[in-house]
């Protein structure tokens, strides 16, 4: 019976020190979240009144003033524009799949998963099979 | 040839006993678990072979006092010293985004209610009988969260810590099974398809930086217990937002994780022979581990349920089954629970910052229990 006390005790304390904690833990989290802002769109604003703008500022500046979504911004922390990750993304793809046919023997040129990466003969054979006329 | 010599080169058959083959047996269950079932096979692969190879005849893996072998260093440099789980948790701060969490701290409450269940076990394993030392290592497991049970199991209890560990992985690996039929049961249809809308906010870096150096101070003032494994976890989250060390952040996340977790395998597998391993002891372990389990989910729920109470129905309370350790499982298993109900309905985000939460208080109870146990 003195141990249930004890155990009973153990846990108002126990998950009142968690519960405490993680508390404060989250006041600090929110407090941390209001006094970092987007620094992105302070960045586009300030753009046009520039006096050092180069010529690629400009276009995007110019790009920014046109389209009125520009401002949204993809959470990417190299600082790289949508424009800019989609060409890498585009970049990258085609790359991987040079590599791929580099790589792989000449009938298993296509990725795999899709219907063009199995082989035509197999392919051929397997319809041929399924598709079978000879009377028995 | 006089007898010596003979028996000598039979001492493998003299050295047999039932307990080592039935212990050998649960090793190979264990390496079919991790093989065929893929049941967390990167620590029950290890376990099993440390296990068999702990449990055949004259074990020259495991050594004498006077001369250790294999297993038992591995034990004594980074088990009995808790060097290992700490190492781990450095890889494992390193491989995990708190992104989700910082966009919404509201989460963090969530985890605290997830550790429910190490001190509702805590209390079930006394009136079992188990001594005080004893039941809170058993509670630990229902931290759900390996490194953790074995840091805090390995210093109140170290002769529990085998069934201890294998109770904590393997329950861990199928979170995806016992977690679904209990949220089931706490909830109704109505409340499980809840919507909650999400709107991304985007985390600068300085403060994804300033995270995990403020959680440590924070932390290391309010529970110094707490911080080998809150500083350890933070110092690999540290690693990775900091960007300017990718080659420490890789090493954490796959070469140092890797081998410490193959050495801590191994070393665990090693503790399970059959004569201190096989006891109705063991047997309760077991089950309260999985009661622990059971609870952590359900206190997860119903807590989920109180914040649905306060927000006016807005809250989806199958989140709160995700303030766990278990990362990112959890958060897994209660969107496919809500998709189930709702097709449309993501809550993806959300539970993962429970998730995340979840992470962070389970180090928390950690530190919690042992300053706990130290002043008992």
């Amino acid at each position: 019976m003195a141990d249930l006390g004890w155990g009973l005790q153990m846990m108002l304390l126990g998950m009142g020190a968690v519960f405490l904690m993680l508390i404060a833990l989250m006041i600090v989290l929110m407090l941390l979240g209001r006094t970092s802002k987007a620094p992105t769109a302070t960045a586009v604003e300030a753009a046009p009144g520039e006096a050092t703008l180069t010529a690629g500022d400009a276009v995007e500046a110019a790009e920014v003033e046109a389209d009125p979504n520009a401002w949204m911004t993809i959470a990417d922390a190299s600082g790289l524009t949508p424009e800019q990750i989609a060409a890498v993304s585009v970049a990258v793809a085609l790359h991987a799949d040079v590599r791929r046919k580099q790589a792989a023997p000449a009938h298993r040129v296509h990725a795999p998963g899709s219907r063009l990466w199995a082989s035509r003969w197999v392919a051929m054979g397997r319809s041929s099979q399924m598709h079978n006329t000879q009377r028995r | 040839m006089d007898a010596s010599t003979i028996e000598s080169l039979l001492s493998g058959f003299y050295g047999l006993s039932w307990q080592g083959g039935v212990m050998i047996a649960v090793g190979i269950l264990l390496i079919y678990l991790a093989i065929a079932k893929e049941y967390e096979p990167l620590l029950l692969l290890p376990i099993g072979s440390g296990c068999i190879l702990a449990n055949l005849p004259i074990s020259m893996l495991v050594g004498t006092s006077e001369e250790p072998g294999m297993l038992q260093l591995f034990y004594d440099i980074g088990v009995g010293n808790e060097l290992f789980p700490l190492l781990i948790f450095i890889g494992i701060g390193a491989m995990t985004d708190f992104g989700p969490l910082l966009e919404n701290p509201k989460m963090v409450l969530l985890g605290a209610a997830g550790q429910f269940g190490i001190f509702l076990t805590l209390i079930l394993a006394l009136v079992l009988g188990f001594t005080r030392p004893e039941a809170a290592s058993i509670g630990i497991i229902g931290a759900i969260d390996g490194p953790t049970s074995i840091y805090v199991s390995a210093q109140l209890a170290p002769h529990l810590l085998g069934p201890i560990t294998v109770a904590a992985y393997s329950y861990m690996s199928l979170v995806p099974i016992i977690m679904p039929p209990i949220m089931r049961l706490l909830t109704t249809k109505k409340e499980r398809s809840i919507r909650m809308p999400y709107s991304s906010r985007e985390i600068s870096q300085r403060t994804r930086i300033i995270f995990p150096i403020l959680v440590t101070i924070i932390v290391g003032i309010l529970v110094p217990f707490a911080l080998p494994l809150i500083g350890t976890l933070m110092l690999g989250n540290l690693l990775r937002e900091s960007k300017v060390v990718e080659r420490l952040t890789g090493a954490a996340q796959n070469e140092l994780n890797n081998v410490v977790t193959l050495f801590l395998g191994l070393a665990i597998g090693s503790t399970m022979v059959g004569e201190n391993f096989i006891k109705a002891q063991t047997l309760f372990i077991l089950v309260l581990g999985l009661g622990a389990f059971v609870l952590d989910t359900a206190a997860g729920v119903l807590f989920g349920k109180l914040m649905n109470l306060f927000s006016g129905g807005k809250f989806n309370p199958l989140i709160g089954a995700a303030g766990i350790s278990a990362f990112p499982m959890a958060a897994r298993v209660v969107q496919k629970e809500v998709s189930r109900e709702d097709n449309g309905n993501f809550v993806l985000m959300h539970a993962m910052g429970a998730n995340a939460a979840g992470q962070v208080a389970s180090a928390m109870a950690g530190g919690v229990l042992l300053a706990l146990m130290a002043s008992a």
